[in-house]
Parts: structure tokens; C-alpha cells; sequence
């Protein structure tokens, strides 16, 4: 070895030497380097569409991913400081009222119009069938006056699953321009030509018209034969123990829907079971630490049953995770419904949503384990299912990629439903 | 060491140059959002773009003034449209804008102007409808996700004076800073002098027509005269009415605008918008795209500034076109922006160029390395014999000059690289601005990746390096004693002869079985490859050869030569190296120059009118005043579905393949799309006819309309031959959308004949095109739909050229006429656009040139000095016989020039033969044209004394230090 060693202390001398005449190089490297790092740091990171956003209330995310309980703040203390942040907060003392609250509420940073679908055709083929309106705004401090649109956002979005197929498109548009709205009476939710109408102030009965991809197109007509159901307390839907996160929520999961889907230049007729859930918020946009597992299921004894489970998000669910623990679980809550309307909202301890199985979902850019095989059990109902997905790979690699698709319900009861799992 | 650095920076800078010319063409070419796909401009401020653009001639000029709030577009309309389902459809306004180079433009506003103010238009998108377009291809893929920069909520920046701004990277680079920032108050100063915002916007509009011709140039420079100018000019002129767009409702808002000192009250630098640039491709040159909220602020309102139109993402159909006029109140022009612009093939064969180019820098760099190598093994023989004689195996002292070069590699490669990076940045502004897409590029791609470059140039060149370098490593490293590494013996004369007729035959025999580009670009390599051997052998010889005639009366001059003689056969790879950077230069050079003298003497003759008028118009509305004689330039295009060839032809074609094929009776061809162009049957039109080869009388056929004119590309792509006839299906007129169809017959007076007379040159054109007499064209029928936007001007009753002495008023006056219906060109300035723009491009092959010549240029000095150490005891010797330290000098200089001499003597005959290569079989097959090879003396000459100046320049570096002094000690036998 050491020989070895010799010639390299040999052969270190020479290289320093021949290296000092190049110092001019060393001066080009030093301004390439800079150069390079300049041009690194600037370049615009391709920032994600609602980077803006969640930045502006990254303060209160801040303290909200935080659990801290022993800051035991009342919810108004907590309202009073996250207004600096400039929106509306949803609030006990402020009820969800309908119709009035079927429109848009500008005030609150987020909103949604959910609409899901478990649909037939007429030769008994199955089809999940999403279409939902988010709408977004931006924080007063981040807002600037434009004659061309307000400070809101609408994104818009329609999935359609059959056994083979999945169809999604992804519309964005400007609030503002006058291409996309939530109008209350009479209710009119629309994104460029997609169009949700209503002849009156109630979201139904209504026409859903929509295309996909221009590969798809959907119309149907909307009836609900049963009442509004507003989620948690009277609409106020705590999404953690501390209400840190909450949002207005109710539902329609009573909806019959029935129309036509031209498919691939194929029209044929469909009929099913329709969900509407319209929630609005300040307290969620910034969910980069946690994601949720959130069912709504129509059971055939004609009860329906809304669940969901927040979860920490980094790691995904770990279908071995301990039974005491309950994994990664942050919160748990659901409603259940029976089939003549009465709701009942289910505590943390009435209820246990556990994920059985995971499916590896690969998309462009990553490559996800996602739970998508869940157990129910609420013993107080006798209530013991299996939630399966309908098929695999039910992913919507959007600007906010999610898991939403359509699934199957067995064990004690039967049924069919959506299941919307983010964060993963 | 230095020689890896070298040439891993030669390498770099080549493949640099490569990727960003390759990039920059396919930038400024492709990918807009302009014209992805094509892009339907639905505006009613379209008529005033016109209008503005052509001064006062038309009579639309009196809407001008009408464009206000009332009927412009406006948000309704599109909402109105998207609601509809119009999804395509993309709203967006545009206004020219004085953008000032901000330094540091932090929170606090504090901006400095760093530069002169610059003129570019500022587009506002509704950026959320390109980015949620359902993605229809890659194109709308790639534009959504170069615009995503632009994305932030609401579309808008979070701080009230920022906004985020898409820029092109060849206009960031000309700015030269990544923040600009715009007074909005400067509207203001405009305020009263409605007339000069008004200029001052149609100047800006000039500019960038100009700059937008220059680009279509680039890729059109050489194409088929009469008709590529009219592609080009089209281009141009199109782009040019995008931004004039608000010009004259920018001379409204000058108006409405409050004065400055509104603004500025409000705060002391509010007045200023700061615009964060991020780099896009997708963007069209001298443009700053922001989102539509961001360009509506402050006192910019739909009211003041209505929207220029609606983009369309896809081509609208005639249907939709109806649907969406009825749609709207009022009266809406649609506009084909851009068709997807061929991308020329210049820039293809640009590109092709700078392959070979490269391939041959990484020979050239190869063969330096190798070259220092064995010369560094070669000094530290003594010490490694040393080593070996205390008994260190030779699996370490080979082990340790591995790792040794994996320790250059490291260190150097990155140096290398660096140096590359920085000598191709330096080389051309055009360069600068495509690195910038190439930096940020590294962000959206992960391909271009810094630092996995490095490792790769880092792996391949120790890779090969090792490999290479392996045998002389362990053949010294396993070496006892001196004896045993010994130079190679020269070889015996015969054997010098056998090997040159073996190498020559070879070629002979490969150069005729080339078929394919691949071929072609094989054989350049085998040529280099054949003749570097040849130079190997023959270089000693040569060296010899001389010696012997050198009378042995002057010593000095013996010595130089005889040393010379010693020095050529011991530094044969680093003469390789530099013999084929000699060979390519002077095959470049040659090349470049045949091309341009060709394409010079051909667009002389081609271009017979003394001006061209390039027009949007239709045919039927154009003014022509008196007394001038115009020629319109038609265009159909049709499809090639079969051809037939005349048994027994025995017509003569300069082309000796495609007689080959002439035997078959019938061939049915690949439906290719041929441009039909018309061509005037008048005295010019002949004289301006420039053929490769004809059959007899073929312009008194041609005028009867007994035959066509075909281009070579045409001829070679389909083999087609003399007196062959064509059979040409779904003819239409290239300008006009499918939707019109027309019969065939409606084209033609009557039925053309379709038999070839004659085979034209048509240099840079990428398309196969015939010519047909423009007396067959039906010009009532089809004139508009298949008129190309090109005229032929001819002051004067057809007389050529116009050197009728008329009033100069008056002929003032009817190039005014001209003048407002279109760009109108003289003759000169098409010819000097079009050589200027080849040279421009040929600037950049130049810069490459050189570079592979001094990088081998400075491993050969590198070599020779060290070499020349190695000599030291000789010039010792010299020096104790009474021999001047310069006669030393001077003689170890004349040496070395020499050495090139000798060198160069051998590269011309190769270098020429490889300007034939490149010329008749690589252009020829990849691009199915050629052009006469013209071997200019001159050319040859200086680029020999060019590379011998570099050379002697690069060797009396290190000669400088090199200090002759009386010492015998170095000898030290062993």
C-alpha cells in the first residue's frame, strides 16, 4: 500500500501545480458558479396554484397543525385573531340557514358544491359520477384591486368513472369575469358551460349539465326525496376535537337522478342515488398537515351514513396500525341518517373507521400507498361494513390531487357510495 | 490535466451552443401561444389594427375611431362564449409598454433604472382558462405548464406593486435583468399628443414585425425565393397586427388616463409596477404576458382599455366561426394568427452542422487527452521505472495512474465544464438567452440537469479515458527498463503505399453505397478516421522527404526540419487532432461558402422584380396604381399520389442517382404534399428561371403549358426524372381553410399538364414544390383563396427594370400606394435581408470553427512544449555549438509552424472532399438538395492562415518560457 501512497503524494504536488497558471479559470468557475446559483434562486418555482393561498394564512395553519391543547382558547378568542387574516369564521352564533346559505359566501376563504353520483345504466353497468365547484379566496393583504375579477377563485371539477374508464377535467376560471358562479334563487352553480339549474332558491330539483374532456357529456335531472341534513351541530361541523378546524356544513343525500351520458359518442340512459354536500370555510384551506378519510355512503335499508376521519398526513395509514392508537387519527366524527331524514352525529367513541387494505396509486409524479379498503363498525346501530373500492386507481390528479371514487359497501348492510381520502 | 479541462470545455461549449441553438430555434419557431395550433383571433379591433398599420389608404379607416366600450369585446361576450362552451377560447388585451430594468426590486418599491427604458407589448391572458384547457396534445400540455409561473391566487401577485410576468428567454436576454418594472404614469406624459403615442406605438409595432420577420428568416433565409418571402412575409405581418392591436385605443387612453401626478399622489412609488419574470418559451418574442387581473389595474379598466379579443386555443371550424359571430351584437374578424410556420430547414441543417460538429470536437478532445497522456506517462517514465526496479508491482502503479486520472477527472471536468458553460454564454447574445431557458428549463425538465451533466461528463470522460488510456498506463507501468518503451518505428515506404490505396479504395467503394443520411454521416466519420491514418503515415514521410531536400550547408534549417521529422511521428495524435479540426474548418468553410455564394447568385436571378409587396389582402382588393405591373404569387397545394416515368428517358439529369431508377414504368409515390406555385411566363420570369437541368425547349413548353417546373427536393425525395408526369389529387388553395373546398377544374383555365420539363434548384426550401405557368391559373376563380400575399412590382409598363425615367413624384407616390397595403421591398433589401440573416446564422458554425481549432490548436502547443523538454538536451547541444537563445527559439517556432504546414498541406485535399460530403450526400439525403460546390482558393487560404496565426499564436506561448540553456544534466541515463 504504500507505495501507493507515495505516488500520490506525488502525484498531488503536480496537480496543484499545473493547477495555479489556471486561476483565470478559477475566477470563470467562481462567476459561473454565481450565475448558476443566481439563476437558481430566481427561477420561478413552478408554484403550485394555490401557493398564494395557503401562504396567506399560513399563520394560522401554523398554530392549527400545532396541537396545542393547552392553549385553551374559546373559539371566539381563536375568531378574534384569525380575522386578521381577513375572513369570515364560521362561527356557533352564526347558524347555517336555508335557502339562504344554498348561494356563495365570499367572506369565507373556501367553499364547495359537492355533487356524487353511484349511477346504472340501463344494463345494470355501474358508473361513480363526480361534480364539484370549489371556490377559493384570496386573503384581503394579498388582494389587489383588478377591473377584470374579483378576488375570487373557481375551480371546477367532473370525474366519471365506469369499470373501465375514468374521465376528469379540471376548469379554473376568474370570479368575477362572469364565466363562473354559485347564484342562489334561483340556485345557478356554473363553470364555463357546465351548468348546475335550478328553477328555484333550492338546489333542487335541478338539471346537471356537464361536459368531460369533450370526450363526455352528462345531463341529468335532480330531485330529492328527503330533507337538507345539516352535519355536526346544526350545521357546524367540527373537523377536530378543539374545533380548530371546522367548517358550515350540510347535506342532501337523498338525491334520484336520472339523464343521459353520451360516452365516447355513445349515449345511453342512467339512474341512481345522488349526494350533495356544500361546506364553507376558513378554517381548512391549509390542510398540508392532515388529510381526510370521508365517506358518504347510501345504505339499501334507504339510511345513508356521512363519516369522516382527519389524519395526520405524512405518512400514509398503515392498514397494520394498532387498534389503540388508532394510527395516524386525528378526529373521527359521522352522521347517520336514517331513511326518513333524522340524523344522529356520532361521537369519537360511537364509531371506529379503520383502513383494512392499501392500493399503490401511481400517477405522474409520485407513486402513493392509499388506503381504499376501510372498515365501518358503529356498534350502537349494528352497523359492522366494509367499504371496497368499486374499482382501482380512482385518483383526480388535479392541481389538489385526491382520492374520489366511487365504492361498494358490504358486511352488515349493503349499499354504494363515494369515498374522498386526501392527504396521501 | 489542462487538456481535460480543455476539452471537456470545448466539448461543453459545442454541445452548449447545440442544445440552445437547437432550442432556440425550436423556441422562436414552435410553441407559442400564439401558434400552438393555430390561433383564431376573434376581434373587432382587427379592422383598426389594419387601418393603423396602413396609414390612411383603406376605407374601413372610418370605423377607427368607433372603437370604444361600446362594441369592443368585452368580459360579457366572453363569458358569454365560455358559458356556451367555448372553452377554447382565451381572452386577452394587449398594450405596448415602456419596461425599465429594475436592480433589487425588493418590498420597499425601491427601484433603480438600470437601463434605457424598452418598448415591449404587455399581454394580459385570462391565464386560468389556458391553464384548465382540457390538455388536447402536448402543445396545450406545455403551454399550461410554462404559464403555471403566472399562476397565484386570483391570478394576481400577493404584493400590490409585483406581478408575475412570462417573458421569452431571447427577449429576458436582451433586456439582460430578471425584474422589470413600468410606470404606469408614463400613459400620462402621452397625454395631449395623441398623434405621437400613436407613432410611437406603431414604431413599436414595426420593430417587432421586423424582429419577428428576422426570425421567420431565419428559418426561411434560403427557401424558394418569391414563395418562401410570402410565407414569411405572412408570418410577419401577422404577428405585426397582434401587437398594433390597442395602438389606437392606447391613443384613447392616453387620453382618458388621469395625468401622473394623480398616480403618484396617492404614493410615492406606486406608480411603478414591478414585474417578476419567469421564462417561457411559449411566449412570443418582445411580449411580457401577465395574467388579464394583473393587467387591469389601477386605472387600467375594460373601460379604458378594452380587450384586444379572444385567442382560440384549436382551430375554429367555419361552424363555430358562425356560432360565435351570431353569439355576439356586434361584428367580430376572425384571424388565423399563425398555421404552425414551417420550421424551415435551415435551421435543420443549422442543427445537423453543429452535430457533426460536435462529434467531431469529442474526437478532437479525445484525441488531445490521449495525447497528453501518453506524453505525461512518458515524462514520468524514468520514475515509474524507477518504482517497478524497487519491486512495486505493476498492479499498483497502474491502480495509481487510474486513480490519478479519476482525480483529474474530478477536479477537472467540473472546470471543464464550467469554462464551457461560460465561453458559450459569452458567444452569442442568442446563445445567452436560450441558456436562460436552459437553466430554468432545469426546473420543468429534469433532464437538463446540472449537476447530472457534471456526473455524466465526469463518468464518460474517465470512462473513455480509462479505457484508453489503460494500455499505456500498464505497458509503462509494467516497463523495467527505457529500453523497452520505444517510439514506434516509421513505417517502411511500401507499406505507406499499400496502406494509402487501401484507405482511398475504401472510401471509394463507401462513398458509393451511401443511401441514407445515416450513411452519410458514417462516411464523414470514416473519411476523418481514413485520412487521420493516412496523415499518421504519411506525415513522417513528408517530414523525411523535406530533410532530404534541405541542404546540409545550413544546419539551423536542417536541425528544423530534421527535428521536425522526429517531432511528427511522436506527436501523432495531438497532429490527428489538429488535422481534423483543419480538415472540418476548411470543409465548413468551403461548404458555408459554396452555400453562400450559390444561394447569392441564385436569389440575384430568382428575384427579377425590382420590389415585393407582402400583403394581408385579398388579391381583388389590393390598389395597384398605374403604370406599375404586378405579378401575384399563387400558391395551391395538392397531393403527389403517383407518378409515371417514360420508358427509355433520355434526357440527361445532373443527377446521377435519379436516373437510376428511371427504368420502371410506373410508380405509385407516398401521397406527399406539394406545393404548387404559380410562376409568370413573362421575359423576367424566364430570364429569373434557374435550372439544374431541362429538357429541350422546355420554356416554350412550360409557357404553353405543356409541363411543370419541378424543385430538386421535389426530384430527389420521389425520384422523379425528366419528362416523368405527375399525378396530383385534392388540390386546394394552401391559403384558404378546408371547409371551401373547390373543384380542381375551378383552379385552372384547363386542365395543366403535369409532365416535368425541368428540375430547379430551390435552396433552404423544405417543401417539394412545382411550378406552374401562372397563365394556367384560373385567376377569377381562385384568385384571392390561392393568392399568397406575395406581388411581384415593376414600375413602369413592364419594363425591367424600372429605369424609365419617370417623375420621381410620381413614382414616389405609387410606392406609397404600395406601401399601405403591405411591406413593400426593394429587390436590394431582400437580397441584403436574406444574405444578412444566412450570415447571421452562419456566424454561429464560425464561432464553433474556431473553437475546435484552438482547442486543438492549444493541445497541440501544449504537447509540442512538452515534447520540446524532452528535446532540451538537443537544444543544449545547440546552444553550446554558439546558436543564439532566439535562433533557438526561432528555430524550435519554425518547427512547430512547419509541422502545420505540413499538417494543413494534407487537410485541404481532405477538407475539400469533405465540403463535397457534406454538400452532395448529407444534404443531399437529408435534405434532398444540393448546390454546386465551389471551391474558392481564397477560402482555402485563409482558413489555413487562420488556423496557422492560431496556432503560432497559442505555441509561442509556451515557447516564451521555455529557457535554452547550457545543461547537460537532465540526462541522467538510467
Amino acid at each position: 500500500m504504500k507505495p501507493t501512497l507515495n505516488l500520490l503524494s506525488e502525484i498531488f504536488p503536480t496537480l496543484t501545480k499545473r493547477i495555479e497558471p489556471f486561476k483565470f479559470f478559477f475566477q470563470v468557475v467562481l462567476a459561473v458558479c454565481v450565475l448558476t446559483c443566481s439563476a437558481c434562486s430566481d427561477a420561478p418555482a413552478p408554484s403550485r396554484f394555490f401557493g398564494e393561498l395557503s401562504k396567506s394564512n399560513s399563520e394560522d395553519s401554523a398554530e392549527d397543525s400545532a396541537e396545542d391543547s393547552s392553549e385553551n382558547k374559546s373559539v371566539d378568542g381563536r375568531d378574534n385573531e384569525s380575522s386578521t387574516s381577513s375572513f369570515q369564521s364560521v362561527n356557533k352564533t352564526t347558524p347555517l340557514v336555508l335557502p339562504k346559505d344554498h348561494g356563495s359566501h365570499p367572506d369565507y376563504q373556501l367553499e364547495w358544491w359537492y355533487l356524487t353520483f353511484v349511477l346504472e345504466d340501463d344494463e345494470k353497468n355501474e358508473y361513480g359520477l363526480q361534480f364539484t365547484l370549489f371556490r377559493f379566496a384570496s386573503a384581503k393583504e394579498a388582494q389587489v384591486a383588478s377591473s377584470w375579477s374579483t378576488p375570487q377563485q373557481w375551480m371546477g371539477h367532473a370525474s366519471l368513472h365506469s369499470k373501465d374508464e375514468h374521465f376528469f377535467e379540471e376548469r379554473l376560471a376568474a370570479g368575477g369575469v362572469g364565466n363562473a358562479f354559485v347564484k342562489s334563487a334561483p340556485f345557478n352553480a356554473v363553470i364555463d358551460n357546465w351548468s348546475w339549474q335550478s328553477k328555484n332558491d333550492s338546489p333542487f330539483p335541478a338539471t346537471l349539465q356537464f361536459s368531460i374532456n369533450n370526450t363526455v357529456d352528462i345531463a341529468l335531472s335532480l330531485t330529492a326525496n328527503g330533507p337538507f341534513v345539516k352535519q355536526g351541530d346544526k350545521g357546524y361541523s367540527k373537523k377536530t376535537q378543539d374545533a380548530r378546524l371546522r367548517s358550515y356544513y350540510y347535506s342532501q343525500p337523498f338525491i334520484n337522478a336520472s339523464g343521459t351520458i353520451d360516452m365516447n359518442n355513445t349515449a345511453f340512459n342512467v339512474k341512481g342515488l345522488g349526494w350533495y354536500d356544500h361546506e364553507w370555510t376558513s378554517h381548512l384551506a391549509n390542510s398540508n398537515a392532515m388529510g381526510w378519510d370521508w365517506f358518504s355512503l347510501h345504505l339499501d335499508d334507504g339510511s345513508k351514513l356521512m363519516a369522516f376521519r382527519m389524519h395526520a398526513a405524512d405518512n400514509g395509514t398503515n392498514a397494520g396500525a394498532s387498534t389503540i392508537n388508532r394510527g395516524n387519527e386525528i378526529y373521527t366524527t359521522a352522521s347517520y341518517i336514517t331513511a326518513s331524514g333524522g340524523k344522529e352525529t356520532l361521537a369519537l367513541h360511537e364509531i371506529s373507521i379503520m383502513p383494512l387494505d392499501n392500493e399503490q396509486i401511481t400517477t405522474v409524479n409520485a407513486e402513493r400507498d392509499v388506503p381504499t379498503t376501510w372498515q365501518i363498525t358503529i356498534p350502537g346501530k349494528g352497523l359492522d361494513i366494509t367499504v371496497s373500492p368499486f374499482k382501482s386507481g380512482q385518483w383526480n390528479s388535479s392541481v389538489l390531487a385526491y382520492y374520489e371514487g366511487r365504492v361498494d359497501v358490504t358486511g352488515t348492510h349493503k349499499g354504494a357510495g363515494f369515498m374522498e381520502l386526501t392527504g396521501y | 490535466m489542462f487538456a481535460i479541462i480543455l476539452a471537456n470545455a470545448g466539448l461543453i461549449t459545442v454541445l452548449l451552443i447545440n442544445e440552445g441553438a437547437s432550442q432556440g430555434e425550436l423556441a422562436s419557431s414552435q410553441s407559442s401561444i400564439f401558434n400552438g395550433g393555430t390561433i383564431v383571433f376573434v376581434d373587432k379591433a382587427a379592422m383598426s389594427n389594419r387601418a393603423v398599420d396602413e396609414a390612411a389608404s383603406a376605407p374601413q379607416i372610418g370605423k377607427v375611431g368607433e372603437v370604444g366600450k361600446d362594441d369592443s369585446l368585452s368580459k360579457a361576450d366572453y363569458a358569454k362564449l365560455r358559458m356556451a362552451g367555448f372553452t377554447q377560447l382565451v381572452a386577452f388585451s394587449q398594450r405596448e409598454q415602456r419596461f425599465s430594468c429594475a436592480e433589487g426590486g425588493n418590498s420597499d418599491n425601491q427601484v433603480e433604472t438600470s437601463q434605457a427604458a424598452s418598448e415591449l407589448s404587455l399581454l394580459g391572458i385570462d391565464n386560468q382558462a389556458l391553464f384548465s384547457y382540457p390538455v388536447a396534445g402536448d402543445k396545450a400540455g406545455s403551454i399550461s405548464n410554462s404559464m403555471a409561473g403566472l399562476m397565484s391566487a386570483n391570478g394576481g401577485s400577493a404584493e400590490p406593486h409585483h406581478v408575475v410576468g412570462a417573458i421569452h428567454p431571447a427577449t429576458k436576454s436582451k433586456l439582460g435583468c430578471d425584474v422589470l418594472f413600468f410606470s404606469s404614469s408614463q400613459k400620462g406624459n402621452k397625454k395631449g399628443s395623441q398623434k405621437g403615442s400613436q407613432k410611437l406605438s406603431q414604431k413599436g409595432s414595426q420593430k417587432n414585425s421586423q424582429l419577428v420577420r428576422d426570425d421567420k428568416q431565419d428559418g426561411k433565409v434560403s427557401s424558394s425565393g418569391v414563395s418562401s418571402l410570402g410565407a414569411s412575409s405572412s408570418g410577419a405581418s401577422s404577428a405585426a397586427a397582434l401587437p398594433t392591436g390597442p395602438a389606437e385605443a392606447g391613443a384613447k387612453t392616453a387620453g382618458a388616463l388621469p395625468p401622473s401626478s394623480d398616480i403618484t399622489s396617492t404614493s410615492s412609488s406606486s406608480s411603478a409596477t414591478i414585474v417578476q419574470l419567469s421564462v417561457s418559451t411559449a411566449v412570443p418574442q418582445d411580449t411580457i404576458v401577465v395574467s388579464l387581473a394583473d393587467f387591469y389595474r389601477r386605472n387600467i379598466t375594460e373601460a379604458t382599455w378594452p380587450l384586444s379579443g379572444f385567442l382560440s386555443l384549436l382551430p375554429l371550424s367555419q361552424n363555430e366561426k358562425l356560432d360565435i359571430q351570431q353569439r355576439l351584437s356586434q361584428t367580430v374578424a376572425f384571424e388565423d394568427v399563425s398555421t404552425q410556420q414551417d420550421t424551415g430547414s435551415l435551421p435543420d441543417s443549422f442543427k445537423l452542422n453543429l452535430w457533426a460538429m460536435g462529434a467531431l470536437m469529442a474526437v478532437v478532445a479525445l484525441f488531445i487527452v490521449l495525447n497528453a497522456l501518453n506524453l505525461m506517462y512518458r515524462t514520468r517514465l524514468p520514475n515509474i521505472i524507477r518504482m517497478r526496479q524497487l519491486g512495486i508491482s505493476s498492479r499498483y502503479v497502474t491502480t495509481a495512474l487510474l486513480i490519478e486520472l479519476l482525480l483529474y477527472c474530478v477536479f477537472s471536468v467540473p472546470i471543464g465544464c464550467a469554462a464551457g458553460f461560460y465561453a458559450a454564454s459569452m458567444l452569442s447574445p442568442i446563445i445567452s438567452g436560450t441558456f436562460s431557458s436552459l437553466f430554468n428549463a432545469v426546473f420543468i425538465t429534469p433532464d437538463v440537469n446540472l449537476i447530472s451533466t457534471l456526473a455524466l461528463s465526469v463518468f464518460v470522460t474517465f470512462l473513455s479515458l480509462g479505457i484508453f488510456a489503460l494500455i499505456p498506463a500498464k505497458q509503462l507501468s509494467t516497463a523495467l527498463s527505457t529500453s523497452k518503451v520505444k517510439a514506434a518505428q516509421p513505417m517502411r515506404k511500401r507499406s505507406v503505399l499499400v496502406w494509402t490505396i487501401a484507405g482511398i479504395a475504401l472510401l471509394a467503394i463507401t462513398q458509393a453505397l451511401i443511401s441514407t443520411t445515416l450513411h452519410a454521416l458514417l462516411f464523414v466519420a470514416l473519411l476523418l478516421l481514413v485520412s487521420c491514418s493516412l496523415v499518421i503515415i504519411w506525415l513522417p514521410i513528408l517530414a523525411n522527404g523535406v530533410m532530404k531536400v534541405t541542404p546540409p550547408s545550413k544546419p539551423v534549417l536542417h536541425f528544423i526540419v530534421a527535428s521536425t521529422a522526429q517531432l511528427s511521428s511522436r506527436t501523432r495524435l495531438a497532429v490527428c487532432a489538429f488535422f481534423i479540426a483543419l480538415t472540418a474548418n476548411i470543409g465548413m468553410n468551403v461548404m458555408t461558402d459554396s452555400f453562400r455564394a450559390a444561394t447569392e447568385s441564385w436569389l440575384t436571378q430568382r428575384l427579377y422584380a425590382p420590389a415585393y409587396l407582402y400583403t394581408d389582402k385579398a388579391l381583388s382588393e389590393l390598389v395597384i396604381p398605374e403604370g406599375v405591373a404586378s405579378t401575384p404569387l399563387l400558391r395551391l397545394q395538392g397531393k403527389l399520389v403517383a407518378q409515371s416515368n417514360t420508358i427509355g428517358n433520355d434526357f440527361s439529369s445532373s443527377d446521377s442517382s435519379s436516373n437510376d431508377f428511371s427504368s420502371r414504368d410506373f410508380k405509385s409515390a407516398d401521397a406527399t404534399t406539394v406545393s404548387i406555385s404559380s410562376y409568370p411566363t413573362h421575359d423576367n420570369g424566364r430570364n429569373a428561371l434557374v435550372v439544374d437541368s431541362s429538357v429541350p425547349n422546355a420554356w416554350a413548353k412550360f409557357e404553353s403549358g405543356e409541363g411543370i417546373y419541378i424543385n430538386q427536393q421535389l426530384a430527389f425525395s420521389n425520384d422523379v426524372s425528366l419528362g416523368d408526369t405527375l399525378f396530383l389529387e385534392e388540390m386546394k388553395a394552401a391559403n384558404i381553410d378546408e371547409s371551401s373546398k373547390k373543384h380542381n377544374n375551378s383552379f385552372f383555365n384547363k386542365p395543366p399538364s403535369f409532365t416535368v420539363l425541368g428540375i430547379y434548384p430551390d435552396y433552404g426550401n423544405i417543401k417539394t414544390q412545382l411550378l406552374l405557368p401562372l397563365s394556367s391559373f384560373n385567376r377569377d376563380t381562385i384568385g384571392d383563396a390561392a393568392f399568397s400575399g406575395v406581388l411581384a412590382i415593376s414600375y413602369g409598363q413592364s419594363t425591367f427594370p424600372a429605369n424609365t425615367p419617370e417623375a420621381p413624384q410620381t413614382f414616389e407616390q405609387k410606392e406609397a400606394t404600395l406601401a399601405t397595403q403591405g411591406n413593400l421591398y426593394s429587390r436590394e433589401e431582400l437580397l441584403t435581408l436574406s444574405m444578412d440573416t444566412f450570415d447571421r446564422t452562419f456566424v454561429l458554425t464560425d464561432g464553433l470553427n474556431i473553437t475546435t481549432l484552438l482547442v486543438a490548436g492549444i493541445a497541440f502547443a501544449v504537447s509540442l512544449s512538452i515534447l520540446s523538454l524532452s528535446n532540451a538536451s538537443s537544444l543544449t547541444v545547440l546552444r553550446a555549438l554558439g546558436v543564439s537563445k532566439a535562433a533557438v527559439k526561432l528555430s524550435l517556432l519554425g518547427q512547430y509552424i512547419f509541422l502545420c504546414l505540413l499538417t494543413a498541406l494534407l487537410a485541404v485535399p481532405f477538407g475539400v472532399y469533405l465540403a463535397y460530403v457534406f454538400i452532395f450526400k448529407v444534404n443531399r439525403l437529408a435534405f434532398s438538395w444540393v448546390y454546386p460546390l465551389a471551391v474558392d482558393v481564397g477560402v482555402i487560404v485563409s482558413s489555413v492562415t487562420v488556423s496557422l496565426a492560431i496556432i503560432c499564436l497559442v505555441i509561442a506561448l509556451p515557447l516564451g518560457r521555455l529557457k535554452p540553456k547550457v545543461d547537460l544534466r537532465q540526462d541522467a541515463p538510467l
